[in-house]
């Protein structure tokens, strides 16, 4: 009988729910060095190394590499099974922006003015000025504008929504007719892993780069260290992500 | 597939699946882009949008297409397209090349500074027997580290010291004797599996930091950290250096929106400064002090949620609540010692005295054989019960064969019992127990007996035994089964004749 190896990991509640109910196989959706991406169920869950971007959809594993996920995999029964190794979560972390009052953008618009940072200004280079001026103002076409558009992954106008969401949670500002765009748009506009990513922007999660900013804006502190940190995330999804929570804290919008 | 238009040509693929990460999709485009004659090189996911760009840029995407795929699309002059196809499969290949670099071996560290200096890691649990757990626990505290000490017998001038350098490293100790502690979603020693979430607890009781974790989760409100401070924080001795560590850690974290203390009453010079240091917190901080005339934890518990602007529900129960009066004494057998003195500050009102093997007052202490004709409480997690053995909470062996016991005793009228789930704790504490409440139930019964068994089931559904599943069992051996400790004691309490009470 083939030895099989227990694999500890931390993950939020949501990815935590998402490995219950009977096991079920599970798609390869795609495989890196530190982060494997699977589907199943029309969700996406990932299970990251340690030099992984600590995505909240992700099942975190003290490893240096993610392991081979073999021909089959599966999810369910609390864990994940892959060849010769199970998953459990075995730890449960929050990936969720705490409510910040007081928190103002101000500092953050200043460190994202253009010409300070190559990432930065190439993001806002792959977007319509439009869709970003929109968005600032929460208009909710400019979802359709910005989602699946841009380098990466997660596309850019992707990471700039998910980023605006999750400034407008933090701030205790939701904006309903802008996350109902995105719910009604998402599946068809970008990958499942960017469209899972931005459902649960719509509650808040995020990751922790992101988090460590907006506290450090809820301070009023001048976020120069947690930005660069941030700016680090990805190849644009950083810059992508600080742009969107700038916007998110402009003054404007319906939901402010 | 490709398309040819001169005087530049282009060339567009999709690949599935065949994603490294985003750095590494940055730096393919840019190793294409780098190849001579090649003009342009965008790699991107399939999404409509970007399909949509890269039409506008002459580029041709198949229409099979999905958001799912990457899409790698080159436009080059002066080239071969098999130099240029070359270049893409080195680019992708180099993604998922492995680095090997780091793999060296390195001797393992022989001290725990030395293992933690070597790591990220901050935070260190010592448990080792008490009499080396100091030397173990400062240097952890000297490299920088949180630590929470399991250990017991640890003596307490080295406790103070402890906690005296960690308080004056910025660094937190919890224990000596810390049961149970959850950091970061972490449940260390003997924890439940809760939620994240709003509420920090600052606990010098081990299961009476579990019974608020599992209230809490059965309200559906998570915490953000439990921090154990171990039984003796918050003495006049130790003067409460870890609570007041413990509080300021909590109160400087945004996610913790109200603070709960768990502990009994502590020395009055310590309850000033607790009060005062409360006071100037920014974070709402609730007292959970049991003692003579206190609130309960339920009550304490309750109290918070009511503070956060939480509804109160009703406390889980199973089984068929037990009615009218019995003769005879009320036997508690715990494994939780704050669920004991819960239970018998809740019966003494009641009651009167309550003999014990942790009494409330000196001259209601148990002789060494535990018995007494009177009502009578014991915590089986004391040290005196412990030494050579494991913790009840594992090892159920001494409570059973006293639940037997006492259920053969025609005084005992009523049997009250806690069973306290959680990572650490028995894999089925039910199952052996469950047949004990059936066997001595049936027993008594045989001798004309109606013996009520009244459970408090300390657990969250997430552990890992699963609370509905062991109180299910429990209630189909016919005992009463409350979520909340103080509701079981009340019922026990209840069901006693009143010339009894």
């Amino acid at each position: 009988m083939p030895v099989r190896t227990a694999l500890a990991a931390a993950a939020s509640p949501w990815v935590t729910a998402q490995l219950a109910g009977p096991r079920r196989p599970a798609q390869v959706l795609a495989r890196g060095r530190s982060a494997l991406y699977l589907e199943v169920g029309g969700a996406c869950v990932g299970l990251l190394a340690r030099a992984a971007v600590r995505v909240p959809i992700g099942l975190r594993l003290d490893v240096g590499e993610v392991p081979e996920p073999g021909a089959h995999v599966e999810i369910g029964d609390g864990g994940c099974a892959l060849h010769e190794m199970d998953v459990r979560v075995v730890r449960s972390v929050d990936v969720t922006v705490p409510r910040l009052p007081g928190l103002a953008g101000s500092a953050l618009a200043q460190l994202l003015l253009p010409g300070r940072d190559a990432r930065v200004d190439f993001a806002y280079a792959e977007l319509p000025a439009t869709a970003l001026a929109g968005l600032a103002a929460g208009e909710p076409e400019a979802v359709r504008q910005l989602l699946g558009r841009g380098s990466g992954l997660t596309p850019t106008g992707d990471d700039v929504l998910a980023g605006w969401l999750v400034a407008r949670q933090a701030a205790g500002r939701p904006d309903a007719a802008v996350i109902d765009a995105v719910g009604s748009c998402v599946r068809a506009a970008t990958s499942s892993l960017s469209a899972t990513l931005l459902r649960r922007a719509t509650v808040g999660e995020t990751v922790p780069e992101v988090r460590d900013l907006l506290r450090c804006l809820a301070r009023h502190g001048v976020p120069v260290e947690e930005l660069d940190r941030l700016l680090a995330v990805g190849s644009s999804s950083g810059a992508g992500l600080a742009i969107g929570v700038r916007l998110g804290l402009a003054a404007g919008g319906a939901g402010s | 597939m490709s398309t040819d238009q001169p005087p530049a040509r282009t060339h567009v693929e999709l690949r599935r699946g065949a994603y490294a990460d985003s750095v590494a999709l940055l730096q393919v485009s840019k190793d294409v882009a780098a190849t001579d004659g090649v003009a342009a090189a965008q790699v991107a996911m399939a999404t409509p949008l970007n399909v949509a760009v890269l039409a506008d840029m002459g580029f041709a995407v198949p229409a099979s297409a999905t958001p799912n795929d990457l899409v790698v699309a080159v436009r080059f002059e002066d080239q071969e397209l098999a130099t240029v196809l070359a270049a893409v499969e080195a680019a992708l290949a180099a993604t998922s090349r492995r680095d090997l670099a780091g793999t060296g071996t390195l001797a393992a560290p022989r001290t725990t500074g030395s293992a933690l200096r070597r790591t990220a890691a901050n935070l260190a649990l010592v448990s080792v027997p008490g009499e080396h757990a100091f030397v173990e626990a400062m240097d952890a505290v000297e490299a920088g580290c949180d630590v929470l000490v399991f250990s017991d017998n640890v003596p307490l001038e080295q406790e103070v010291a402890l906690k005296r350098a960690a308080g004056a490293a910025g660094v937190l100790v919890m224990g000596p004797d810390c049961g149970t502690a959850v950091v970061g979603g972490l449940g260390l020693g003997f924890a439940n599996t809760v939620q994240p979430g709003p509420v920090g607890i600052v606990a010098a009781s081990g299961t009476g930091c579990q019974q608020v974790l599992t209230l809490l989760d059965a309200a559906g409100v998570g915490v953000s950290a439990a921090l154990g401070v171990g039984g003796r924080d918050l003495s006049a001795p130790v003067g409460g250096l870890s609570t007041r560590q413990a509080l300021l850690r909590l109160d400087a974290d945004p996610a913790t929106e109200l603070i709960i203390v768990v502990s009994k009453p502590p020395a009055p010079v310590v309850a000033e400064e607790l009060t005062e240091l409360a006071a100037g917190l920014h974070t709402p901080v609730q007292l959970a002090l049991l003692g003579p005339g206190r609130p309960d934890l339920t009550a304490a518990t309750e109290q918070a949620l009511t503070a956060l602007g939480r509804p109160v529900p009703a406390w889980p129960t199973w089984g068929t609540p037990a009615t009218g009066h019995r003769p005879g004494f009320l036997r508690g057998l715990f494994v939780g010692g704050t669920l004991c003195d819960e239970a018998m500050l809740i019966a003494s009102e009641s009651l009167g005295p309550v003999r014990s093997n942790i009494p409330l007052r000196p001259e209601l202490a148990l002789g060494p054989d535990l018995r007494a004709a009177a009502h009578l409480m014991i915590d089986f997690g004391d040290d005196a019960l412990t030494a050579g053995r494991a913790h009840p909470m594992i090892d159920p062996t001494l409570r059973l064969a006293a639940l037997a016991a006492q259920a053969a005793d025609p005084s005992t009228g009523v049997l009250l019992l806690d069973v306290v789930l959680g990572h650490g704790a028995e894999d089925d504490p039910a199952a052996a127990l469950a047949r004990a409440v059936a066997a001595a139930r049936r027993a008594a019964a045989d001798s004309g007996r109606d013996l009520a068994v009244v459970v408090a089931c300390i657990g969250t559904r997430r552990d890992p035994q699963g609370l509905a599943a062991q109180a299910g069992a429990l209630a189909e051996a016919g005992a009463v089964v409350f979520a909340s400790n103080a509701a079981a004691a009340r019922h026990a309490v209840s069901l006693l004749a009143p010339g009894d009470r």
